[in-house]
Order: C-alpha cells, then sequence, then structure tokens
C-alpha cells in the first residue's frame, strides 16, 4: 500500500514536442518528426493506448484523387461546394494535393487496402464526391489506419509514449506554449511535460450529444485546453449528424454501404431522397445522387421523413431503412464485414435478408481550434490537427473520407511545423516559472478529491447537458430553443463547482478524470450553442427553422470564432473566409434536378 | 434466458490498491432491456450507484479492444456481451485473468504493450520504395492472405483464456504471435529472418501447447492458435535447415 | 526491444517426432480399426492373414523392419510429447525438468527398445 501513502508527486521531463492524442493525427505527427527530425525526442501522451483511439472506429475510407478521370480541381470543388463554400479554399488546395501521397505512404507502411484485381488500392464512391476516389480497406478503414500508424511508430524509439496520461493544463510562458500537465492515471500523480512546441490532436467532442457515434472518450478536452488560454474555437456550430448509425447507441453504419450501392427507404419502401432534390431514382450507384448525397442533406431528409410520419417505430426511436439485401451475401462479405458484424451483434439483423434501422447521429465536429494552413493556433508554440482542429477545410459540412486523409496530411504537417518551432526554440530560462505553473496546476485538478460529499452527481450534470444540446442544437434549429440551450448551459456551468465525487483515491480514478472532462466538455458545447444562435441563416449542417432559412452570404459568408473569458457566457466573432478561386454558387446535388426542398 | 426486460444481479471483483489487501466481491442489482450490453450495466453502476467503478471503455462498438472482461469466467468484450444472455444472474464481472489488477476491472497492460516491438510489428522491406513509384501490387488473393491475423483489436482476450500465458507471462502470447504471422504473410513484406528469433524462442510458438483457448473467445475470428501452428513449422524447419543457410535467426 | 538474443527453443526436434507420430496415428488408427475391428470379424481378410508366423516373417525382412520401426516408436514419441505438455496445461509446473526426463526418456527406452526386438527377429 506505501505506493500511494505519499502526497501526490509531480514530476517533470523536457522534450522536444510534446503531442496530446494518440490517434490518427498525433500519431501521424510524431512518426513524421521521428523521420525528418531524428534528433528530436517526441513525447506522445495519450489518456489512452493509442491504438483505442477513436481512429479506429472510421469505417468508410478516406480520400484521394487516383484515376485520371479524376482530378485534384475536381476534390477541391466537391469539398468546397460540399461545405458550402465555407471553407478555407488555400487549405483545400493544399490538402486535396497532398492525399493520393499520404494514401500511398500508408501502403508502404503496409495498411491492408482492400485492392483490385490488378493489384493497385480500390476506391469506392462517398456521399458528396464527383467520383469513387475513397481508398478503403473493407469497412475498416480507420482501424487499419489506426493499427498501421501505431505499428509503424514503434520503429522509432525517439517516441517515447506516455500512456494513459490524462492532460488536464498546458503550461505558457511569455505567451508560448511551453508544455503541458498530465496526470499519470494509473498512479494518480502529476506529470509536467515541458516541451518547445506542442501539438493538440485530442479528436473531436461528439460527447457533447446524447446519441452520437463517438467514443466515451471524445470529450473535446485539446478543444477546452485551448479555450482556456485564449485559442478561439472556429465554425463550432457546423455539428455533422452522420444519416446512418442504429438508433439509441448511435453506433455506425459507414457510408461505405451506399458506396457500394445501399439504399434508404422509408416504411413504405420508398426511396425518400429523390423527394429532397437527390433524384431521379437510380438502381446503381451515382456520385451526388440520391444515397450518394451528402450526409447534411441526408440527416435533414431525414427528420422531415419523421415529421411526415414515414419513418418506421423501433424501440429505440424512429429509423428508416438501409437496404444492402440486393447487394448480395458475397460482396457484404467482401465489403462490409464489419457492418454485417454490427448489424447483427446490435439490432439482429443480417443485412444480406433484412434492412438495417437506421437514423441520424452527432458524428463530427467539423469546428475546432482555429489554426492557419500550417496547423499552427493563435498561441505561439501550439498546434492543432485532427477533429479537434479547424484548419477549414470542412466548412459548414464535411465529405466523407475526407477526415481521415486530413488527420494524414495535417498531421504530418503539425508535426514538421512544431519540429521547424521547436528546433527554433531556446529551451532554457523558462523552467521555474513552468514549474510553479504545473504545481498550482496540479494542486487546482487535486481540488476535486477533496471536496465535501453530498454534492451533485456527475452523471446528472452531464445528461442534462448532452439532453440540453439534444434538444436545442439538433439538426434543425430555432431562436427559442436555441437559447434556451444557451441558457440550460452556462447553468450547468456555474453547477460544475457543487459536484462532489464517490472516488477520492487516486489510483485510476476515472470519476476524477470525467469530471475534469465534462469542464472541457461544457465549454465546448456553450461555444456551439452560442455560435449557432448566432448565426442566423442556414448553411450546411446548420439549418434554421425561424425565418433563416436560407444561405445569406453576405451577412454570414464568414467563419465563426468563439472565445470564452472565465464567468462570462462565450463571444462570438466572425471573421471573413479565404475564397481563393471558387466564388459561392449554388449547391446541388442529383442528376440535375434543381427542386429545393425547404421546409 | 430472457429475451425482454427486468433486473439482473451483478457480481463485481473490486479491489482498490489504496484500501484493500484482498479483491472482493460487491452486488449490484441493474435495470436492462433487450439490447442492454454488460457495459451498459457497468455505465449505470458508475453513473447512478457508485461512481468509484473503474473500469476501460471506449467505443462500444467492439472495435478499440478496451473493454475486456472475465464474464462469468469466460474473457469477453463488454460492449458485445449482452444481459439478456445472463438474466436473471448473477452475472460474475472480474478484471481479466493473468494480469496483474490496478484497480477493480482495469489490469496492467504492460505484459503485451512492451513486447510488441519484439514482433517488429512494421513492414521491413530489402529496399523501399519511394513515394513516387506509387503502391506496392497485390492481389485480392494476396490481401486475403493476412485478413484474419490483421483483424486484431489487441483486447487481450485471448491472453486472459490462455492457460500457457497463465503460467508464464514471459510467453509471448496469441496475440503477438498472429501479428508476427500478420506480416510475414503480407506479400509485400521481406522482413521473416528479423522475426524468426521470436517465433523460435522458448517464449515464442514452443511455449503454446495448443489449447486453442484463444482462437476459441477471439471476438474478431482471428485464430492465433492457427497462426502459431503454422509457425511451429516454419521454426522446426528452420531450426534443422538453418546449418545449410546464413543469417537464420536466433541465439543458441 | 531487441529480440535478436532470445534463447532459441530446442522444442523443435520433439515436437517433429510429435508431428510425425500423429500423423502415423491419424492415418493407421482407421486403418487398423478397418482391418481388425470390421475387416477380420467379418471375415474379409483372407484367412491366416494376420497369423503370428506370417506377420513375423514380415517384420524379418530389411523392409518391414524399415516400415514397423518408424510406426512404433514415433507413436511412443507422440503420447509422451501430448503427456507431457498436458501436465503443464494441468497447471503442475513444479518439477518440469524431472517429468520432461520421465517422459522424453521413456520415448527413447521405448524406441531403443523396438529397435531392439526388430534386430532381433
Amino acid at each position: 500500500m506505501s505506493r500511494f501513502d505519499h502526497k501526490p508527486r509531480l514530476e517533470s521531463t523536457r522534450h522536444d514536442i510534446v503531442i496530446v492524442g494518440g490517434g490518427g493525427a498525433g500519431l501521424s505527427a510524431a512518426i513524421a518528426i521521428a523521420e525528418q527530425h531524428p534528433q528530436l525526442s517526441i513525447a506522445l501522451v495519450s489518456k489512452v493506448v493509442p491504438m483505442r483511439s477513436h481512429t479506429v472506429a472510421a469505417e468508410g475510407g478516406a480520400a484521394g484523387v487516383v484515376s485520371a478521370s479524376d482530378g485534384l480541381d475536381l476534390h477541391f470543388r466537391d469539398t468546397v461546394v460540399g461545405g458550402e463554400w465555407l471553407c478555407d479554399q488555400a487549405a483545400v488546395d493544399y490538402f486535396v494535393a497532398r492525399c493520393h501521397e499520404e494514401m500511398v505512404r500508408l501502403e508502404h507502411w503496409g495498411c491492408p487496402w482492400s485492392r483490385g484485381e490488378d493489384g493497385y488500392p480500390a476506391v469506392r464512391n462517398f456521399g458528396g464526391m464527383s467520383t469513387a476516389r475513397t481508398w478503403f480497406a473493407a469497412d475498416k478503414t480507420g482501424f487499419h489506419i489506426l493499427h498501421t500508424l501505431f505499428q509503424t511508430s514503434l520503429r522509432f524509439p525517439r517516441i517515447q509514449r506516455f500512456d494513459e496520461y490524462f492532460v488536464h493544463d498546458l503550461l505558457v510562458d511569455d505567451g508560448c506554449c511551453r508544455g503541458v500537465v498530465a496526470i499519470d492515471i494509473a498512479s494518480g500523480d502529476f506529470h509536467a511535460l515541458q516541451a518547445g512546441a506542442v501539438i493538440m490532436a485530442t479528436g473531436g467532442a461528439g460527447r457533447v450529444y446524447r446519441q452520437n457515434t463517438n467514443a466515451g472518450i471524445l470529450t473535446g478536452d485539446g478543444l477546452g485546453l485551448a479555450l482556456r488560454h485564449g485559442v478561439a474555437l472556429r465554425d463550432m456550430e457546423f455539428v455533422q449528424f452522420h444519416p446512418t448509425t442504429l438508433p439509441g447507441s448511435g453506433v455506425l453504419i459507414t457510408e461505405g454501404c451506399r458506396g457500394e450501392g445501399a439504399y434508404l427507404t422509408n416504411r413504405h419502401g420508398h426511396r425518400y431522397l429523390q423527394d429532397y432534390g437527390l433524384g431521379p431514382e437510380v438502381r446503381e450507384p451515382v456520385p451526388k445522387t440520391m444515397e450518394l448525397g451528402p450526409r447534411d442533406r441526408l440527416s435533414q431528409a431525414f427528420w422531415h421523413e419523421q415529421q411526415a410520419g414515414r419513418t418506421v417505430d423501433t424501440p429505440n426511436g424512429p429509423a428508416v431503412q438501409l437496404e444492402l439485401m440486393h447487394l448480395g451475401r458475397r460482396k457484404i462479405a467482401e465489403r462490409l464485414p464489419f457492418i454485417s458484424e454490427l448489424a447483427k451483434t446490435f439490432v439482429g439483423v443480417d443485412p444480406a435478408c433484412a434492412p438495417i434501422p437506421v437514423c441520424p447521429s452527432v458524428h463530427y465536429t467539423m469546428g475546432g481550434i482555429a489554426t492557419d494552413i500550417t496547423t499552427a493556433t493563435a498561441l505561439p508554440g501550439l498546434y492543432a490537427c485532427g477533429e479537434c482542429a479547424s484548419v477549414g477545410i470542412h466548412g459548414a459540412n464535411r465529405l466523407g473520407s475526407n477526415s481521415l486523409a486530413e488527420l494524414l496530411v495535417f498531421g504530418r504537417e503539425a508535426g514538421l511545423q512544431a519540429a521547424g518551432f521547436a528546433a527554433d526554440q531556446a529551451r532554457q530560462g523558462t523552467a521555474a516559472a513552468l514549474a510553479a505553473q504545473a504545481r498550482e496546476s496540479a494542486a487546482r485538478a487535486a481540488q476535486w478529491l477533496a471536496r465535501p460529499a453530498g454534492g451533485l452527481r456527475l452523471a446528472e450534470l452531464r445528461e442534462q447537458m448532452t439532453t440540453a444540446m439534444q434538444d436545442g442544437v439538433g439538426i434543425y434549429r430555432d431562436a427559442e430553443r436555441m437559447a434556451s440551450t444557451c441558457e440550460s448551459l452556462e447553468n450547468l456551468s456555474q453547477l460544475l463547482d457543487s459536484i462532489s465525487l464517490d472516488d477520492r483515491s487516486r489510483c485510476f480514478n476515472t470519476e476524477w478524470l470525467s469530471a475534469i472532462e465534462l469542464g472541457f466538455t461544457l465549454d465546448v458545447a456553450r461555444c456551439i450553442a452560442h455560435a449557432a444562435l448566432n448565426r442566423r441563416e442556414s448553411r450546411g449542417s446548420h439549418q434554421r427553422l425561424d425565418g433563416y432559412n436560407q444561405r445569406d452570404d453576405d451577412q454570414f459568408l464568414r467563419h465563426s470564432l468563439a472565445t470564452l473569458a472565465p464567468g462570462q457566457p462565450p463571444q462570438i466573432h466572425y471573421r471573413a473566409v479565404n475564397i481563393t478561386r471558387l466564388p459561392p454558387g449554388e449547391r446541388r446535388y442529383g442528376g440535375g434536378s434543381a427542386t429545393e426542398h425547404k421546409p | 434466458m430472457s429475451d425482454g426486460s427486468g433486473q439482473i444481479d451483478i457480481l463485481i471483483s473490486r479491489y482498490d490498491p489504496e484500501r484493500d489487501d484482498q479483491p472482493h466481491t460487491e452486488r449490484f442489482t441493474v435495470p436492462y432491456q433487450h439490447d442492454s450490453s454488460v457495459l451498459d450495466a457497468l455505465l449505470y453502476i458508475k453513473d447512478r450507484i457508485d461512481g468509484s467503478l473503474s473500469f476501460r471503455w471506449s467505443c462500444r462498438m467492439a472495435i478499440c479492444g478496451s473493454c475486456g472482461k472475465m464474464i462469468n469466467g469466460v474473457p469477453r468484450l463488454s460492449c458485445k456481451t449482452f444481459l439478456r444472455d445472463y438474466a436473471p444472474g448473477p452475472l460474475h464481472i472480474e478484471a481479466l485473468h493473468h494480469f496483474p489488477v490496478i484497480k477493480d476491472l482495469v489490469v496492467e497492460q504492460a505484459g503485451f504493450l512492451d513486447k510488441l516491438p519484439e514482433a517488429r510489428p512494421w513492414l521491413i522491406r530489402e529496399q523501399e520504395q519511394a513515394l513516387a513509384d506509387g503502391p506496392h501490387r497485390q492481389s485480392p488473393r494476396q490481401r486475403a492472405r493476412f485478413a484474419s491475423t490483421s483483424a486484431c483489436i489487441n483486447c487481450l482476450l485471448c491472453y486472459a483464456a490462455c492457460p500457457q500465458y497463465g503460467m508464464k507471462p514471459d510467453f509471448a502470447g496469441p496475440a503477438l504471435l498472429a501479428l508476427v504471422e500478420r506480416y510475414n504473410a503480407d506479400s509485400r513484406d521481406q522482413g521473416r529472418a528479423e522475426r524468426m528469433p521470436l517465433i523460435n524462442a522458448e517464449d515464442g510458438v514452443w511455449s503454446c501447447t495448443l489449447v486453442g483457448n484463444c482462437s476459441a473467445v477471439c471476438p474478431k475470428g482471428v485464430d492465433p492458435a492457427a497462426a502459431i501452428n503454422r509457425n511451429k513449422l516454419e521454426s522446426a524447419k528452420d531450426y534443422f535447415l538453418r546449418f545449410l543457410k546464413i543469417g537464420s535467426g536466433g541465439a543458441e | 526491444m531487441s529480440n535478436q538474443n532470445k534463447p532459441r527453443s530446442h522444442e523443435p526436434i520433439v515436437w517433429l517426432l510429435f508431428a510425425a507420430g500423429g500423423m502415423i496415428a491419424a492415418m493407421l488408427m482407421p486403418a487398423l480399426v478397418v482391418i481388425t475391428g470390421i475387416g477380420a470379424p467379418v471375415g474379409l481378410i483372407a484367412d491366416g492373414s494376420l497369423d503370428h508366423e506370417r506377420v513375423i516373417g514380415m517384420l524379418g525382412s530389411p523392409a518391414g523392419k524399415l516400415l514397423v520401426f518408424p510406426l512404433i516408436s514415433l507413436l511412443f514419441w507422440h503420447a509422451m510429447h501430448r503427456i507431457f505438455h498436458g501436465l503443464h496445461d494441468l497447471g503442475i509446473q513444479a518439477g518440469l525438468g524431472y517429468y520432461r526426463v520421465l517422459c522424453y526418456g521413456f520415448a527413447l527406452l521405448a524406441t531403443l527398445l523396438t529397435a531392439g526386438i526388430l534386430f532381433l527377429i
């Protein structure tokens, strides 16, 4: 028992670069640094062992232009139009030019991409993409990418892993980010990691909502950390609802199903997407048509079907039907084996025999820590990449398969940029100030364990938050409900201090970590709700019912930036969008049908 | 068996190293629906009854490999195991066997993680191909040869099921040896010789006595037992044929 | 992280004997069952085929000795290897070195005895 007799320790180590998050983006950054700057020491800090990170759950694929008939310009246009012009076009150009190279790099590292008969990696159709350009490894693409990256990272002894270390604060000195403070989860001791540069790669914040596809770890820690140190979150009102997930649990049923030719039908067996400007009804998959429309449109169509009473009732709420039966057992086994396993396990459906009940759930945080095209944030020394970042490529609606590509392209970029920054930094002189900061931060975190009993339960607060978000900032929004959500969230954040924990121990105290996470999640939720309330237009995934149901380029072809000062509601500012070559126009899907369905 | 909803008694093996000398069992009663998993029950307990219960979990969809537990003595993923199959209980949940317990249902995974680099689990080429030369060619049939071994999610259920690993923690174990086979069977890889020392070692394939529990409990159909047995033949060949060639792996 | 210094196991020697014995058992047992369990009682085997003299006669030839020696000895290796590892599976850890000598020693003894007897025939 002696291990825990002492007061919490505060250890301190120095590294050239600290990476927070061991998913696809963090590992890409780490490997890029280790390869290009082998003299630099890298600390990879993650609250879970890297291969548990949520990249593992991505299914459908990663975009990268391959065929001669395709082109970078087409990928650029699909992405910008898909994001309803709220994309940073320079960032999109940079991105699409590097996707293919990253897919090949992964191939060279052993990623088991699915293959065509010619031996080259195969590509499949994806929503909103003009042609097949989504690389895939059956329907476990994220799993294979993550394990390939993790296993490849083991080649580099310069990558020092801090598995199951929970970062609860940044160290900032002299206007520069100089490291992080973390809790060693197993011991409950604190650990300050000082560094020349810090990379945030902590993933999204889907846990802000009640029904989501996200893992329990996606509590928006990185966004909350940046926010508390004055870094703005950009475009947070744009939350992606994935149209095909299991009712209740939100377990993801990949868009790859539709890429392979699955149908979506309502309770009458009607392929309803043709009624929402996505037709004509086609039997074989046609790019940007019917089931291959973008996610925002498909989730919105579901909402209308539900309003009209044409959905199917399940024990976990309304659903539509995802039909794969016509694809045949063999194709399902080859291309969609995981979907088959998930459907059988979680809803007792064999997709070769019966449709899978699906509905939209929160899936992806399109906004994030505002960065420039080089992944640098406004805080010198702090970089961000992957889902926690907003480098500006997704705009108001992300296209499926752009995010796995993003974490490779911008993970690598973040690694190289941070390495350059760290190499320039004198690492002396600030240690004492940082140590004092770390002690203070650790003491604050430890206060959770000293709170008196009898306060509020953590889970109650969390449930109130997710319910408020689900009710007020869903697929369709109006001022009244958003304002009410904003108010609830402000109240909840006042109550955070009234929580008391059942667990006052230090060893693997996950309740303690959840409490700190909830602080981050609540801040992120407040930014989402306030940014949504302030955007008085409809664009991409942000759709309003209260008179602002049209796009308004004059007022709102602008990024929102949310900042947070202690004790105040989030402040929302706006900044111009970088439009280099594709001026705003009409966003059109389906085979030339111009009819738009609006509520 | 019951297919509806109701209440189920759950016995959980608890251990807090700051207070307890020995693990003890606590009883909880939780409600369940037709689709409630064991993980749902653990989350219910943590959220509503006792926040001090510690366990790992993350994706909820049987792909991250975090939530393995002993469920009525059998290693299983708690997100993929359903309460309806155990109602009305009692259902006994313990930490994965064969690993030291850190707290409650959380085990120390170093016994696996620290061994990973020994498998050389990355693509090894005599000459690395330049990015500009594009991807390697690989036919769908060649890919199929390592499709099952590459499906391992490192959930460690196979280690909890393996009596050999239980007695001999230095044994490389099923998942690690399956990982070796995953790369050796990949047509793009040329690193077999580098991996032979692990295969040939006393703690490699030769510690396996073909009990087969690993393959029986695998939630992803990896079949480590088959992978190990294939490599026994490889190792036996290597043992005798090494005298005929240079550069075979392993110290004497 | 080096795996190059791991001591090599010598298990392949006994494992190959075990595997060969297993192969023989798998192939031979069904044949024996057919011949002795069905063929002989039903009268499908010609009278006298399995008589002592005829079998001894067969073993008297070098070809016969060569056929029967691995057949008998490898089965011993198979059985003793299985028994030895069965002890491990049953959780018997103490004195494994002793059991190892006992099991494989017995197989070796049986092999030598087989060879000796065949030589004397």
